[in-house]
């Protein structure tokens, strides 16, 4: 069996955590999830990973905008800026949707950008995608 | 005595041979020197002049034809009978010596040839001087005539009259103006008397009353005449036509009566209006202002000279208003300013004050002069004006932030309500599915999840409600709240959350104010609940203080808690905005329900925090509202 896929996961909603893990684990992925709770950890986290050449870079971001303390897009921009973080794909989860914040992700580069859907079924869809996003960037490599 | 007795008598001393003979030549009378020059021998009386020459008859008869016309001595000459050569040419002449109607008798006077030139000399030396002496004669003559002629002219040229008078007062002289004046001419008027001529009255103004009946007016002055030992020879009296010239002082008095009638009508002017006209120096020191300023502001004239004016402007417009009509005396500008006077009855009155440098025809400022304007009432208009105009501002101010509060909410109650019913929903569909596949935990934690959602929507929509009351309530009565009571309320309210934290909270005296109590009880409840749950590591230690400020009060809630970063500080009153994730329960309201009611009263709301510092949050509440407990 090969490595699993590393998923940063930046989501403040345990509950949300626990559908997305479902969500990865329904569409027979093999990944190891990393959560980080809220906006000012995320940035830490990007911030330290990016100076230590020996650590490993996530294989995908998936990042929900509505974080307490730091925002998300906040968090995608720093993710952009960073040269070992620049190249992660990046999906965005977010329970809203205005167009201004989609709109300015957009331009920040992300792979796609995620309405959570309000039934289960939609939401273990997310899976499948995260997965192709996945399979699409190894076979890149 | 006879004419030849007188002759000999005077005659016969003259050195000259002198005859006297009939008019027909026969000689009368000769003197001792004619005896002599003649040397004849026997009676010369008697004795015809032609016996004594040798001349022809007719000669001799013509030469006494010629004496015989002539007054003065006719010169000829004649050759004497029996003499040298040398002395036979003689010079004769004669001339009418008396005439009367019996007979004519002749001067005759002899002269030797050598003689004539000697004589001649003499003779026209003689005549010399006597040309000499006509000369200057007439020279003098035409020089006393020049000097005659000076004086005529001048008198008849200087402008003023001249009348001149004997020591008896009859009138000696009249110039050409004195002629104009009076009406006589000199030529009738020498010799009368003065006062028939010269009719002035008695009493100052001089009427001169012409000869034709005329008045005018004149002035006159007299002086004696002295001839040359200095006895007074009779006077002159000098005078002028002031018709011209009262005409310009009458028209001077009217001029000043009428510039004396429009500073009454100025004045007035100046007292109908309020606050009148002012008038000042070239370097701005009045000299005028109206009664009606000098009322209002209640100071003399003097004092307002002396500047007692700046003293009593708005203190806000002294400085504005000295260095400003400083600066215009300075350039001679246009002075136009709105200032403030305290007026005696205590209040500040707005005066617009406008005014000019009245200048010279050598464009030299010689006064400024000026208007005060009464401008309270436009001033109350204007600033009325600008306070509803204030206030239209306001009003939109407020609904502008209240659409903006309106869209915000709109948005994120979408959200923020949405992201429960999402978890509800999915976790619902999660438990059946468990339930059914006979995961019993998973069906626990969906439940728990479910039922967390609900309690967080429950949650929103009671801080929703409240929310949105604030905005309705707006009519409600004010009352008066103390604040102390409020707190302790809301102290009692939270009370399993304090023993719960073990927080120890501490409360000044806090005012009394006017407003609603719900209102109060709404903004503690948050900020003392925002200090429990946003606590450090160390129980919560929160005091509640009031500070009085000029204008109101200023209400602190201070914690030892976890502080909040700076870039944070103005987001935390956003509505829904929230620093922290489910750790620490929360709506993300709380704030935005404490600003609305702050505001409402007209306060401000802010913190005053830094990370892991504690925070203290302020608010203040105007005055208007507020009284010390």
């Amino acid at each position: 069996m090969s490595e699993p896929f590393q998923i940063l996961l930046v989501e403040d909603n345990p509950a949300d955590v626990y559908l997305l893990r479902m969500a990865l684990t329904n569409a027979k992925l093999h990944f190891e999830l990393n959560v980080i709770e809220d906006g000012a950890l995320a940035l830490d986290y990007v911030d330290r990973q990016g100076k230590n050449p020996s650590s490993r870079i996530p294989d995908l971001a998936v990042l929900d905008l509505n974080l307490p303390k730091i925002e998300g897009l906040e968090v995608l921009q720093a993710i952009r800026s960073n040269l070992r973080f620049a190249e992660v794909p990046v999906v965005i989860t977010t329970s809203s949707s205005s167009a201004r914040e989609r709109a300015r992700s957009m331009q920040l580069g992300v792979e796609q950008f995620l309405t959570k859907p309000p039934d289960l079924e939609s939401f273990l869809k997310i899976g499948t995608i995260l997965k192709d996003i996945l399979m699409v960037k190894s076979k890149q490599i | 005595m006879k004419p030849a007795e007188v002759f000999g008598l005077c005659y016969n001393q003259l050195p000259e041979a002198t005859l006297l003979i009939s008019a027909v030549g026969t000689i009368q009378h000769a003197n001792r020197a004619a005896k002599q020059f003649l040397n004849f021998e026997g009676q010369l009386e008697g004795t015809r002049l032609q016996e004594l020459v040798n001349d022809p008859p007719e000669k001799v008869a013509r030469l006494l034809s010629l004496f015989g016309r002539s007054r003065d001595l006719f010169p000829g000459t004649l050759l004497l009978k029996g003499r040298q050569l040398s002395t036979r040419a003689c010079r004769i002449e004669g001339a009418i010596f008396n005439a009367n109607e019996l007979e004519k008798w002749l001067l005759v006077r002899l002269f030797s040839k050598e003689s004539t030139g000697r004589e001649f000399l003499a003779l026209n030396e003689r005549h010399e001087t006597l040309n000499r002496q006509l000369l200057e004669r007439r020279k003098a003559g035409e020089k006393l005539h020049a000097q005659q002629e000076w004086l005529r002219a001048t008198l008849g040229s200087i402008a003023d009259a001249v009348i001149a008078t004997d020591i008896h007062g009859k009138i000696s002289f009249l110039n050409g103006i004195a002629e104009n004046l009076t009406g006589w001419k000199q030529m009738e008027a020498v010799g009368m008397a003065l006062s028939n001529i010269y009719d002035v009255g008695i009493e100052p103004p001089l009427q001169l009353t012409s000869k034709t009946g005329h008045q005018i007016p004149i002035e006159e002055s007299a002086a004696p005449i002295r001839d040359a030992k200095g006895v007074i020879a009779g006077s002159v009296i000098v005078f002028r036509d002031v018709s011209a010239r009262r005409e310009a002082e009458a028209a001077m008095q009217r001029s000043i009566e009428a510039l004396r009638k429009s500073e009454l009508l100025y004045r007035g002017i100046g007292e109908s209006i309020n606050y009148g006209i002012w008038i000042c120096t070239p370097d701005g020191r009045n000299v005028y202002a109206s009664d009606s300023f000098l009322k209002l502001v209640g100071i003399t004239q003097d004092q307002c000279s002396s500047f007692g004016w700046g003293e009593l402007l708005h203190p806000n417009d002294i400085d504005q208003t000295i260095a400003g009509w400083n600066e215009c005396v300075q350039t001679g500008g246009n002075w136009n300013i709105e200032h403030r006077f305290l007026g005696v009855d205590g209040k500040y009155h707005w005066v617009l004050a406008r005014g000019v440098a009245v200048r010279d025809e050598s464009g030299e400022v010689i006064n400024w002069a000026g208007i005060n304007l009464d401008i309270d009432q436009a001033k109350a208009v204007e600033e009325n004006l600008r306070s509803s105009e204030w206030n239209l501002r306001k009003v939109n101010e407020a609904s502008m932030r209240a659409n903006e509060d309106l869209r915000q909410f709109a948005f994120a109650a979408s959200h923020d309500l949405q992201e429960p019913l999402r978890m509800i929903n999915s976790f619902s569909q999660l438990l059946i599915k468990a339930w059914r596949e006979g995961r019993e935990a998973e069906a626990v934690m969906s439940v728990g999840v479910i039922r967390e959602g609900t309690e967080r929507m429950r949650n929103l929509l009671t801080d929703l409600l409240s929310y949105t009351q604030l905005s309705e309530d707006g009519n409600q009565p004010l009352v008066k709240i103390d604040l102390n009571v409020t707190v302790h309320k809301v102290i009692e309210n939270l009370r399993v959350a304090i023993e719960k934290s073990t927080a120890r909270i501490t409360v000044e005296t806090l005012p009394v104010i006017e407003g609603q109590d719900a209102h109060f009880m709404q903004l503690f409840q948050n900020l003392i609940e925002n200090a429990i749950k946003y606590q450090s590591s160390a129980s919560p230690e929160i005091h509640v203080s009031a500070e009085r400020l000029n204008d109101g009060w200023k209400i602190g809630v201070a914690d030892n808690g976890m502080g909040i970063d700076l870039a944070h500080h103005q987001k935390i009153f956003g509505v829904f905005k929230r620093l922290h994730g489910k750790s620490i329960p929360g709506t993300g309201i709380g704030l935005a329900l404490c600003q609305r009611v702050v505001e409402r009263y007209g306060g401000q709301i802010w913190v005053e925090s830094e990370l892991n510092q504690g925070a203290t949050f302020y608010c203040t509440i105007p005055a208007t509202t507020g009284s010390t407990a």
